[in-house]
């Protein structure tokens, strides 16, 4: 029942919705449970115990940090004993943090990571030919659970940090980690965002519900008109990775980075939309990253919330931790400020990548994607002063529009690389196709019909360059900080209702479903 | 006050730290810069910053990342 | 207020269902060229009463391993090839129990491959609404022929829908695309047996029983396919076939005898048969079929001169290629 289904658009989400209507407030949370977990059921079945156990496993521990400092600030503490007390009661909670942590950790790579450590593992055996091998393994993955995962250790980290008071009602926290239309995709949403506007029962609200559904059908343009027509050109050419070279390489990961994208980001609205009808703000997950000017921001406009997470768990305790300051004091020391800080933080960085890969998959080529980025910023970051000397001594103004093109075109080159690992079926595929680029470089494959027999017929090339041009126009609208819904809110009644009729239209005779076209799964669902 | 804004200056040069309220939030300072900021931070104050400070309330003005001094002092 | 956005709803979406059904008429097709999955597989619905010898059913491995004409050019037995591409067992068992009111073949070949698709009610429960939506809303079904859009289908508008009887070949898929399969042998014996989930399971057992009560030869068969085959599932199959005495012919044991070239008779990697592939296994069905069931040569009779017609068609198209 994916977000894009008629199951879900026509039946589940409309039941729902009068559900939470009808029932009285305080009991809304609970028809919002339910369905959340119905959704889940309808993909995952008994897998269902994973889920309810870290919901009860993150619900205990987080109510047991707050009863062990309240053990420690109502108990008397003479005061020649109260430092030893206050480190022993620090090292208790910490404990507790990290048994909660190491139990939503342990489902995860049980699951999930397993199959991949014993097969190299087996690889090391073999190669030393040892006589037993390992059992090959391979577990079913809950849906989600990469997301529920991040958000659950989230919760237990904020309330370690006192940053949130553990919540007592396991209904709330269990809505939390499971509302269906988070589960599939993300965003990684923190407890801060959305706990509470999930369990306050606001009544539905005819602007929420209508901005809901402007905000879904564009989710539907973007997944059915853009990513599932390219599906099948992007299914051709890495599939069947040496069949193609030169030209239909970097089409495919020129194509594959857009398909992504409207998949990705059309899935994100559509939850979004989802949520505005509940009256429930969930994260943007993604601000016009192609307008990046570099690496970095790119990632912190693309995929935000999985950044955001990274970043305030693992790279700002690492970087935080006594062995990285100490290192960066004598970095800093012998390399100087700018040189010596960039290469104590690059430990948490390389700690922030390598998660970041492997959080996608069990792969060479996730990993690779991961070290990948890590290397890109951290050049990118030492080479800054450089550039700055540079640019100034040349007098290069770095705002103006042929710096900026330069930049884009940099930024895009490094994106579609990354992507072009990203979605190789493995790490030596996409070192081949990678070389093909090169190799089997021809100008003819654009003038001799090549491209149109990788699955895709002109007008379905039409139909894509057209939700390109959409999806560009809003980008720059947005970039603009222009809302599109308000604007169209202050039309008259004729213009706005031609306007979302020609919408739904396009929606309907664009989109790729149907016969003769496979279904095309919501791609970070399977991550 | 004034060292504070000394070492905000030698960071990036280019902000105006008297009146911006949306450092953080604004992405007008990259987490690069927050981490070159602690250590001065810490050496110049005499305290001690954790992962607990990390939060954009906490960086978003100079008079926030002041009032964490502050507190970080007393405790 | 309440009211107001009450009434602007309902006027929204009566106007949305009004252009709905008007734009459906722009794009319902006018002929049925590029139809449905079971468009094929219905074709053997139009067939005159009781003149289908054999029947084969099952999912793409069937619809693209069987090529009835071939059979009839060489044997004259009339049969139909009702595979329909990722079909549930369910569906299959329902699909026979309906052509078998007008028709009573003597052999009906199943091919095993869906035997081993995982099934989930939620997924049936999807299509049916699929399904519905397509009658209401025939933009739903049609909404693809934008692309095959021009001004001729305007002026066919408001006549009525052509029901052009196109040739679709007795069901058969016809492909003549070659994408070689080349990772060498897949047949590795092994005792493991793969296990038949409960649900095809079932309606694997309705399927058996309807085909005894009516006194139909049922018959299994796994086309040649390295991708979907396994050893585990063959030995799964042969254990049913056994149990219930049935013949089973799994045609990856026997890719020698078939002469099957994996570098020239695969469409897609070694998944489905193409049309050289399918020519192959359709001889040695037919040949089969000749050495255990007694069925008549039609050849001849002046009541199946249809079929002649069809077969020249038939011809034209594989040659070309």
């Amino acid at each position: 029942m994916a977000y894009n289904s008629l199951l879900y658009l026509f039946i589940f989400l409309p039941v729902v919705l009068l559900a939470y209507q009808l029932a009285p407030k305080n009991f809304r949370y609970k028809v919002l449970l339910s369905a959340s977990y119905v959704f889940f059921l309808s993909f995952s079945g008994k897998l269902l115990v994973y889920l309810l156990f870290s919901t009860l496993s993150i619900h205990h521990i987080g109510l047991w940090l707050t009863s062990c400092k309240k053990d420690f600030l109502s108990a008397s503490h003479a005061p020649e004993n109260k430092k030893a007390e206050k480190a022993a009661y620090e090292a208790k909670r910490r404990r507790i943090l990290w048994l909660g942590i190491g139990l939503q950790l342990s489902i995860l790579l049980i699951l999930k990571y397993s199959g991949f450590l014993f097969e190299n593992f087996n690889l090391v055996l073999k190669a030393i030919s040892f006589p037993r091998l390992l059992p090959a393994m391979k577990f079913a993955l809950p849906i989600g659970i990469s997301f529920y995962t991040l958000q659950a250790i989230s919760y237990l980290i904020d309330v370690y940090y006192e940053k949130i008071e553990a919540d007592d009602n396991l209904g709330r926290l269990a809505l939390y980690l499971a509302f269906f239309p988070t589960l599939l995709e993300g965003p990684i949403c923190r407890y801060s965002q959305t706990a509470e506007a999930l369990c306050q029962g606001k009544p539905l609200e005819y602007k929420n519900v209508t901005y809901g559904l402007q905000r879904m059908i564009w989710g539907l343009f973007k997944k059915l008109v853009i990513a599932d027509r390219l599906n099948l050109l992007v299914e051709t050419i890495f599939d069947t990775p040496n069949h193609y070279g030169g030209i239909i390489v970097i089409a495919g990961a020129v194509l594959y980075t857009f398909q992504l994208y409207a998949d990705f980001s059309g899935c994100i609205d559509m939850t979004i939309g989802t949520g505005e009808m509940f009256g429930v703000t969930i994260p943007e997950n993604f601000r016009q990253p192609f307008f990046s000017k570099t690496a970095s921001e790119f990632w912190r406009r693309w995929h935000i919330t999985l950044g955001a997470w990274l970043k305030d768990y693992i790279f700002y305790p690492i970087s935080l931790t006594k062995f990285v300051k100490n290192l960066g004091k004598r970095s800093r020391a012998k390399f100087g400020k700018h040189f010596g800080q960039i290469l104590s933080s690059s430990v948490a960085l390389f700690g922030v990548w390598i998660l970041n890969g492997l959080w996608h998959g069990t792969g060479w080529n996730y990993i690779f994607f991961g070290m990948y980025y890590f290397v890109l910023i951290l050049i990118g970051n030492l080479l800054e002063p450089a550039v700055e000397r540079i640019t100034s001594s040349l007098r290069i103004d770095r705002t103006n529009s042929l710096y900026r093109g330069f930049q884009t075109v940099k930024l895009l080159i490094i994106v579609f690389t990354g992507e072009l690992f990203f979605r190789a079926n493995n790490l030596t595929a996409g070192m081949n196709m990678f070389r093909s680029i090169f190799t089997g470089f021809h100008w003819s494959a654009v003038t001799d019909g090549s491209l149109l027999k990788l699955g895709l017929t002109l007008p379905d090339f039409i139909a894509v360059f057209f939700g390109f041009i959409a999806v560009y126009t809003v980008g720059v609208i947005h970039e603009r900080g222009i809302s599109i819904r308000e604007r169209i809110a202050g039309w008259n009644v004729f213009a706005r209702w031609s306007f979302l009729y020609v919408a739904i239209l396009l929606v309907i005779v664009l989109g790729a479903y149907g016969d003769g076209y496979l279904p095309a799964k919501l791609i970070y669902a399977g991550f | 006050m004034e060292q504070l804004l000394e070492i905000l200056n030698d960071i990036n040069p280019s902000l105006d730290y008297e009146t911006e309220t949306k450092l953080i939030d604004g992405g007008l300072l990259d987490s690069f810069s927050i981490l070159s900021l602690i250590p001065e931070l810490e050496d110049a104050f005499g305290i001690e910053i954790t992962p607990i400070d990390m939060v954009p309330a906490n960086f978003n003005s100079t008079q926030a990342m002041w009032d964490m001094i502050h507190r970080l002092k007393e405790e | 207020m309440k009211n107001k956005n009450r009434i602007k709803s309902i006027s929204f979406l009566t106007g949305l269902f009004l252009l709905l059904y008007i734009a459906s008429y722009l794009l319902i097709p006018y002929n049925n060229m590029g139809d449905s999955l079971y468009k094929k597989a219905n074709g053997i619905l139009k067939e005159p009463k009781n003149t289908i010898d054999y029947v084969a059913i099952g999912d793409s491995e069937c619809s693209a391993s069987i090529s009835p004409m071939e059979v009839w050019n060489d044997y004259g037995y009339t049969g139909y090839n009702c595979g329909v591409p990722s079909q549930q067992l369910q569906d299959t068992y329902y699909l026979l129990e309906r052509l078998l009111k007008n028709q009573h073949p003597k052999v009906v070949f199943l091919e095993t491959n869906a035997f081993y698709r995982d099934f989930k009610y939620i997924n049936t429960l999807e299509t049916s609404i699929e399904e519905t939506v397509k009658k209401i809303f025939p933009i739903y079904k049609y909404h693809d022929n934008w692309k095959y859009f021009h001004f001729y289908m305007l002026k066919a508008l408001g006549h009525k829908i052509k029901q052009e009887q196109i040739t679709v070949y007795k069901g058969y898929q016809y492909s003549a695309i070659v994408n070689p399969y080349k990772r060498g042998p897949y047949v590795t014996e092994t005792d493991d047996v793969y296990v038949i989930d409960e649900q095809p399971l079932l309606y694997l057992n309705k399927i058996a029983s309807l085909c005894k009560d009516k006194d139909i030869q049922l018959i299994l068969y796994s086309a040649p396919s390295p991708k979907c085959w396994s050893y585990a599932k063959h030995n799964a199959a042969a254990a049913f076939a056994n149990e219930n005495q049935l013949t089973y012919i799994d045609l990856n044991l026997d890719i020698d005898t078939l002469g099957i070239d994996w570098a020239k008779d695969s469409r897609d990697d070694g998944d489905h048969l193409n049309y050289f592939g399918a020519k192959k296994v359709s001889d040695y069905m037919g040949n089969y079929l000749s050495e255990h069931a007694d069925l008549t040569d039609h050849r001849k009779d002046d009541l199946f001169a249809g079929w002649n017609k069809e077969l020249k068609n038939y011809l034209k198209l594989t040659e070309q290629n």
